[in-house]
């Protein structure tokens, strides 16, 4: 049944056949969920876990890419369903403490993958990754358009896992001149039902700050980054995008509209502080990321809206409202 | 007095949320002597006593019964006294006395004010808005895409105002050769160990010129390491120094001011005042070429004088954030107060615009022609505070 099947969908030239790994991620159990029923495509999907929203008529590929050797198994995999298409999400939303086990997930598991699609000559491949590659640094432009150079504080493993993959996708594409390379580097993503560690930052009612400094803020709707990756699996957008939302405030006036009280503390009692409850599994992120909170890191998205036509539909008060929203629904229990 | 008082029925409440309807002056009616009796179903009032002070009556109450009772009481009558609430009250100050039951219904009702509006103060939605309004006083919840805030920056400028006209009393010479509309690009000398002169060219611009039109000071890195600074220069408008943020504002066909002296200017010692220093690497030359953009000469003449530089604290400064701290004859020697810069006489004078759209894009990779069009400019600035100095006849009168 599924070879005929699997066959029949070969055999029609408008279908495309498309790898999503990561599925069980928030962009990719969102993205499966909305594009699962579309004639045009037909999906496998990656994981280390099977989701239980998957449809029938959606493959479910058991595979850890971290295992050795693995890159040999997902090429037979995109060789036997005759992907044409990869969209690799399998990242982590928010950083953790075992530097070895990211490092492992995010990179090598990265370079296993694009092992497979260039073993399989794949035309087109689409990659998550995220504005605060530029890194925060007071020497920023205002807004830092895809050319700028990636410049996140090394120490900062998470986002030292983030530019190594840039870099192991910019050789990718020169290796795989056939293939159309999409890189979308989300803002900050906010929404009534995305977890990740800026909203577990977000969830408390004190909030700490950095004394003296208030940069200016931008934020991407869950939905609209969730769209935008269904418009590039759509058509074809070759290059690096930023994906921003409407609109930038800066900190203090986010804390205000959130409702909550910022507790302002000087630079380098707030770093050692971080530290300690970091250690003490306490604080969403290593001491590291104080730096987002010191200097202004936006994104230009001028390069998505001209070329991918993509332009927010919310503001960053809709966002922050939406966000806050659910947030009370989950103080009173209603929402999980 | 009883043991079981309303704290706010005790005293004379000054402020007291107004009641629809009623405007009844706050010190024409104190309750005097209102009795409850806890089994009572409806407030008793004793011993209405007529003040001699106030014209409608004057009524003190005291309760003399448990609290809480007097709350529920007071809580179930408030709502049925809410609805005849206004009629009743005109004849209850038509005449007091004459109506009794008017009388015992305002004044339960001006109880129930009290009472409700003594509690309502420490609701936790009160609280809430009550810290919020605190939180957002001088901000506003809209800045553009540099980060200028429009009520934050209109508080500063007064502040920056009363320097202009009353510290400084600062006279702008050649406003007319700013265009009303369009993009340029103002090159100044810069001074003072405290680069106010950026706000000062600000403010004249926004003051003296017809169209009033703002203007945006590129300033050095430095200023955005620095705690509170950083926060404040990006609120009243300023923008960090970057050929970028330049490009992009003077697209936008703003104003744009640059001290290509940039850190040198700052921190020059007073005897090398209105010397130019070495004018950058010519990257504003470069910025005015890409954009089409005319190039505005400023002289700033008085600036230099305000803050007279003599020597420099290094490992000072580096505590703040700040590449140096400026000594000056009378700071850090008289502490804070040696910081307030001297009230000397300013001019600030606009040259002709320089047309740099006649260069082609090849033009920005000649070099040598960048360096020899910034060094004219650079002369034509030093030229421009020769001619104001030569007029000038005092250095705090002008």
């Amino acid at each position: 049944m599924g070879n005929k099947k699997k066959n029949n969908v070969k055999d029609k030239p408008n279908v495309k056949r498309i790898a999503i790994t990561g599925v069980n991620s928030f962009i990719g159990s969102n993205l499966i969920r909305r594009i699962a029923n579309d004639p045009r495509y037909q999906i496998i999907a990656i994981d280390t876990r099977k989701p239980d929203f998957l449809e029938k008529n959606i493959k479910f590929f058991k595979v850890d890419l971290t295992e050795p050797m693995i890159d040999a198994a997902i090429a037979g995999i995109f060789k036997s369903e005759g992907i044409e298409e990869v969209v690799h999400l399998a990242f982590l939303s928010s950083p953790i403490k075992d530097t070895t086990i990211s490092h492992e997930l995010e990179v090598i598991g990265t370079l296993n993958v694009l092992h497979a699609s260039t073993a399989v000559k794949v035309k087109k491949f689409v990659i998550r990754s995220t504005s605060m590659v530029y890194g925060a640094n007071a020497t920023n432009p205002n807004f830092l358009t895809e050319e700028h150079p990636l410049m996140a504080d090394p120490r900062m493993a998470y986002l030292r896992d983030k530019i190594e993959v840039e870099h192991l996708v910019r050789r990718f594409r020169d290796k795989n001149p056939q293939a159309v390379v999409t890189v979308l580097r989300p803002c900050a993503i906010m929404g009534p039902t995305v977890k990740n560690f800026l909203t577990s930052y977000f969830a408390s009612p004190l909030i700490l700050t950095i004394l003296g400094f208030d940069p200016l803020f931008q934020f991407v709707h869950e939905e609209d980054v969730i769209d935008v990756f269904r418009v590039a699996i759509e058509d074809n957008y070759h290059g690096i995008f930023n994906i921003v939302g409407r609109g930038i405030l800066p900190f203090s006036t986010v804390l205000k509209l959130a409702g909550k009280v910022g507790v302002p503390i000087p630079y380098p009692i707030a770093y050692s502080m971080v530290s300690m409850l970091w250690s003490a599994n306490l604080s969403p992120v290593p001491p590291t990321f104080l730096n987002f909170l010191k200097y202004t890191w936006l994104a230009d998205g001028a390069k998505a809206k001209k070329i991918m036509k993509f332009e927010s539909r919310y503001t960053i008060k809709d966002t922050l409202e939406s966000f806050m929203g659910s947030q009370r629904l989950r103080e009173l229990r209603l929402v999980e | 007095m009883p043991k079981n008082t309303i704290p706010a029925l005790s005293q004379k409440t000054k402020r007291q949320t107004p009641v629809k309807g009623l405007t009844v002056p706050d010190t024409a009616i104190t309750l005097h002597t209102v009795k409850i009796s806890p089994h009572a179903k409806k407030v008793n009032v004793i011993n209405l006593k007529k003040s001699k002070k106030a014209k409608y009556g004057g009524y003190t109450a005291v309760p003399s019964q448990e609290f809480s009772a007097l709350k529920k009481i007071i809580e179930d009558k408030f709502d049925e006294l809410s609805h005849s609430y206004d009629d009743k009250l005109k004849s209850a100050l038509k005449g007091l006395n004459k109506n009794k039951d008017a009388a015992r219904l305002h004044v339960a009702s001006v109880i129930a004010d009290k009472v409700k509006g003594f509690f309502s103060q420490f609701s936790t939605q009160n609280i809430k808005e009550q810290l919020s309004s605190i939180a957002l006083w001088a901000t506003s919840t809209e800045v553009d895409e540099f980060g200028l805030d429009p009520i934050f920056a209109a508080k500063a400028k007064i502040f920056f105002d009363l320097l202009y006209e009353k510290w400084w009393r600062i006279e702008t010479i050649g406003i007319q050769n700013l265009p009303t509309t369009g993009r340029a690009l103002l090159v100044s000398n810069h001074s003072g160990g405290i680069p106010i002169d950026g706000a000062m060219i600000v403010t004249s611009i926004f003051k003296e010129h017809p169209a009033k039109r703002i203007t945006r000071p590129l300033v050095e890195d430095f200023a955005y390491y620095m705690p509170f600074v950083n926060s404040f220069l990006i609120r009243t408008g300023s923008v960090r120094a970057s050929q970028e943020n330049a490009e992009r504002l003077l697209e936008k066909d703003q104003l744009v001011i640059v001290f290509p002296e940039g850190l040198k200017g700052i921190g020059k010692p007073y005897k090398y005042r209105y010397q130019l220093q070495r004018f950058g690497r010519g990257g504003y030359i470069k910025l005015a070429m890409k954009t089409r953009s005319p190039i505005i000469p400023v002289a700033v003449v008085g600036a230099e004088e305000a803050y007279p530089i003599i020597g420099r604290i290094d490992w000072l400064g580096k505590l703040f954030g700040a590449p140096y701290l400026p000594m000056t004859p009378f700071f850090p020697l008289l502490g804070p107060l040696g910081a307030i810069p001297l009230p000397t006489k300013w001019y600030i004078k606009y040259g002709e615009p320089i047309d740099m759209s006649r260069y082609s894009d090849e033009d920005i990779e000649d070099d040598i022609l960048i360096n020899k069009l910034s060094e004219q400019v650079r002369t034509r600035i030093q030229e421009m505070l020769m001619e104001v100095l030569k007029q000038r006849k005092s250095i705090f009168f002008g």
